[in-house]
């Protein structure tokens, strides 16, 4: 705990916000695996993090420090002994109830759309850091992104991995996709790269 | 100015927000509150949101079924795949059944409708999948169908059964209709062998209703067949024409008679008028034992009376024509035998004797013929006296008693010994008939043999009886014996004398004094005969 709250407490000097939706989803994600009483241990440990903010009365289009989202996710980690894989399937289910991802899942008509859309379906998340395509291969089957400046927590790289997959998966229409981050922040690398891969 | 600028776009945005986060809040009411279940899928057919109810129905979770293939939710997946492809170009929505696999594996029959989503610019989003559980109206379909399909195979069954009965009826029909054209033919026949036969015909119902006459009868009697047919013989007695013939057929015991048992035919004869006598005959019509109606045949022997009658006049007068010249012979024969004329050896006496014998055996020929055409012209009168019997039987028994002991015949006589009573006779007549009797005993039984003569009163009749131990009568003959002229053959060739009239007129004399006339007898074993007359009270006489 000692750890965690030192870790959130260099998190929160890191300026950055993120829509509420982000935070709603993955609560909801929280519920939907260890029900109510597992969601209000985890709003009970954001609490202990010393965060003002009432995780019950988050608004999906407002803005909030993404070091509370980031706080959230570290916090249910650290309740239920989650590994990075459980991580991993947060992101990828935070997808599914974000109402922001609904409202923009009608332009998942191709992986093209959907990837030519990226930086943009960023903005609409976060008012910090940029998404980039580095690299589109239909033909190989591989997509490259770089995300810059999103540097708060490296289980944070394997959370952003599991969203981006997802996304990956409703545009691509099948299940084996793979995500691997192959650049990261906290490697040493100046930004977070990730290879997305289909059959 | 820009911090005021700053301020503005500020607030502006935070509207904004507001306004998306009502349009939010409008939207997942929106979801939960809906009663249908849908979801949106995207143009890979993978599901992106679906609502409360959706995932009431399904029993996945939102966070389980959103990324997955909308196929994988149904059952008829290739079908499936061939509805998904039309979706995009189809501007209103279309639907199709198909069967939902929920999460615990239930299956359910639903109806699943889709409606395309497009951008502005008319790209292909997605679409709209709503499901309708049908598994209501579906289990009422199947019953339907289950239903239909009973009663259709009853149906079948029955039609089977139907035409399986017509055939039967067609081949019934057809067995009947040629029944019926062979009936009718017989009936043809029947009927034009009835027409043209030379008989009157009359058929009566089981209920003695006149149902059938022929032509030959209408011409008998002048009537036509409306008067006849349909009605009783009780209808006819007003009927000049008709009531002799209906008084006569009424006497027939096969109009009361419902008994299937042989007997003789009833015959009867009636004169029609003066030129035509018809003889009636009946006979009751039976099918399998049971009455169905009577025949009456009437045949004209208006012919055959008339050369009877010729006969017995021609009888009459050769009889008469006879016995005068016969009378002058006995008297001339009697007067030699006496010796009026001189006196005559013994073979001349003998032979006169002889020649008297013959003309008396002559004379009672020619009185029996005489007899006979009497009887047959209705002019044998019956002359009645109310005497007791002892005056008409004791002389009689006085005279045969000599006769039988010279001819070696013991003869017995059985009479009881108070007074018998007194009867109501033709005295005349029926000596001839006791006479006739007791010469016929004598006469056909030798000598040794024995002949009884029995008189029995009883109730209401006086019954006399001559028995005989003679020749016999021969069986196949009996039935004949009391016609006119006839003679049995075994005494015909015992040369015996006879003329054959003796018993026809005998029993037109009983008959004449209602009493009853009959035999017994066994040939080479001896005969008996009887007849009984009533006994009539003197105040009845009266």
């Amino acid at each position: 705990m000692a750890d965690l709250k030192e870790a959130i407490e260099k998190i929160k000097e890191i300026p950055g916000n993120v829509r509420g939706d982000i935070i709603i989803s993955n609560l909801l994600y929280i519920r939907s695996k260890k029900g109510d009483i597992g969601l209000n241990k985890v709003k009970e440990k954001v609490k202990e993090l010393n965060f003002s903010q009432s995780l019950d009365k988050i608004r999906a289009l407002e803005w909030y420090p993404e070091s509370l989202s980031v706080s959230i996710i570290l916090s249910a980690k650290e309740v239920f002994n989650w590994t990075e894989k459980d991580v991993f399937e947060m992101g990828n289910s935070s997808t599914k109830t974000s109402f922001i991802m609904k409202a923009l899942m009608r332009y998942f008509i191709s992986i093209d759309k959907v990837f030519e859309e990226a930086s943009r379906y960023w903005d609409k998340y976060f008012d910090f850091g940029k998404l980039n395509i580095l690299e589109k291969d239909k033909k190989n089957k591989r997509i490259v992104i770089s995300v810059e400046g999103h540097n708060f927590h490296p289980d944070i790289c394997i959370y952003q991995a599991g969203f981006m997959l997802k996304i990956a998966q409703l545009s691509i229409g099948q299940k084996e996709v793979e995500i691997k981050e192959t650049k990261c922040f906290f490697k040493g690398d100046n930004c977070h790269e990730y290879l997305i891969t289909w059959q | 100015m820009i911090d005021q600028e700053k301020e503005a776009l500020k607030k502006n945005n935070q509207r904004m927000r507001e306004d998306l986060e009502d349009l939010q809040r409008y939207v997942d009411e929106l979801t939960v509150l809906l009663p249908l279940p849908f979801c949106t899928v995207n143009p890979l057919n993978l599901i992106l949101g679906v609502n409360q109810t959706f995932q009431e129905m399904t029993g996945y979770k939102e966070m389980e079924v959103i990324g997955n293939s909308i196929d994988t939710l149904f059952f008829e997946k290739k079908d499936l795949e061939i509805f998904e492809k039309k979706i995009p170009s189809q501007k209103q929505r279309i639907s199709r059944e198909a069967t939902l696999i929920r999460k615990d594996q239930k299956k359910i029959p639903v109806d699943i409708s889709a409606l395309a989503r497009t951008d502005e610019k008319g790209n292909f989003l997605g679409y709209f999948l709503t499901i309708s559980d049908i598994s209501e109206s579906k289990k009422f379909q199947e019953k339907l169908e289950q239903k239909v399909k009973e009663k259709t195979k009853a149906l079948e069954l029955k039609t089977k059964d139907l035409a399986d009965s017509q055939t039967a009826v067609l081949n019934i029909l057809e067995d009947t209709e040629e029944s019926r054209k062979k009936a009718e033919e017989e009936k043809n026949k029947t009927m034009a062998i009835i027409t043209n036969f030379t008989d009157g015909i009359l058929v009566f119902d089981k209920d003695d209703q006149v149902i059938l006459v022929n032509p030959k009868f209408e011409r008998i009697f002048g009537v036509g067949f409306q008067e006849v047919v349909g009605k009783g013989l009780d209808d006819f007695k007003k009927n000049s024409h008709l009531s002799d013939l209906m008084a006569s057929l009424s006497k027939s015991p096969d109009f009361q008679n419902n008994n299937h048992e042989e007997k003789e035919s009833f015959r009867e004869e009636i004169r029609v008028d003066e030129a035509t006598t018809i003889e009636i005959t009946t006979v009751a019509i039976f099918r399998d034992q049971e009455k169905i109606g009577t025949l009456a045949v009437l045949h004209d022997v208006t012919r055959e009376k008339m050369v009877e009658a010729m006969k017995s006049e021609f009888v009459s007068i050769a009889a008469h024509q006879l016995r005068t010249p016969l009378s002058a012979i006995k008297w001339t024969l009697v007067m030699l035998i006496d010796g009026d004329l001189g006196s005559l050896s013994e073979d001349q006496k003998g032979l006169v004797q002889k020649a008297y014998d013959s003309n008396e055996r002559m004379v009672s020929l020619i009185n029996d013929l005489l007899n006979v055409s009497r009887i047959e012209e209705g002019r044998y009168l019956y002359k009645p006296s109310h005497i007791s019997f002892n005056e008409v039987i004791d002389p009689l028994i006085e005279v045969y008693k000599p006769e039988l002991k010279r001819r070696g015949v013991n003869f017995e006589v059985k009479i009881p010994k108070k007074q018998l009573p007194k009867v109501v006779v033709d005295t005349e007549k029926i000596t001839l008939v006791v006479q006739n009797f007791l010469d016929n005993a004598m006469k056909y039984t030798p000598k040794g043999g024995k002949v009884s003569f029995l008189i029995s009163v009883k109730d209401k009749e006086i019954e006399v009886s001559v028995k005989d131990t003679g020749v016999g009568i021969p069986q196949d003959q009996q039935k004949r014996l009391f016609s006119k002229f006839f003679r049995a053959a075994n005494v015909i060739r015992m040369e015996t004398e006879g003329s054959g009239l003796g018993l026809f007129i005998c029993k037109n004399i009983i008959n004449s004094h209602k009493g009853k006339i009959w035999f017994q007898s066994k040939e080479n074993e001896g005969s008996n005969f009887f007849f009984s007359l009533p006994i009539i009270e003197a105040r009845k006489l009266k």
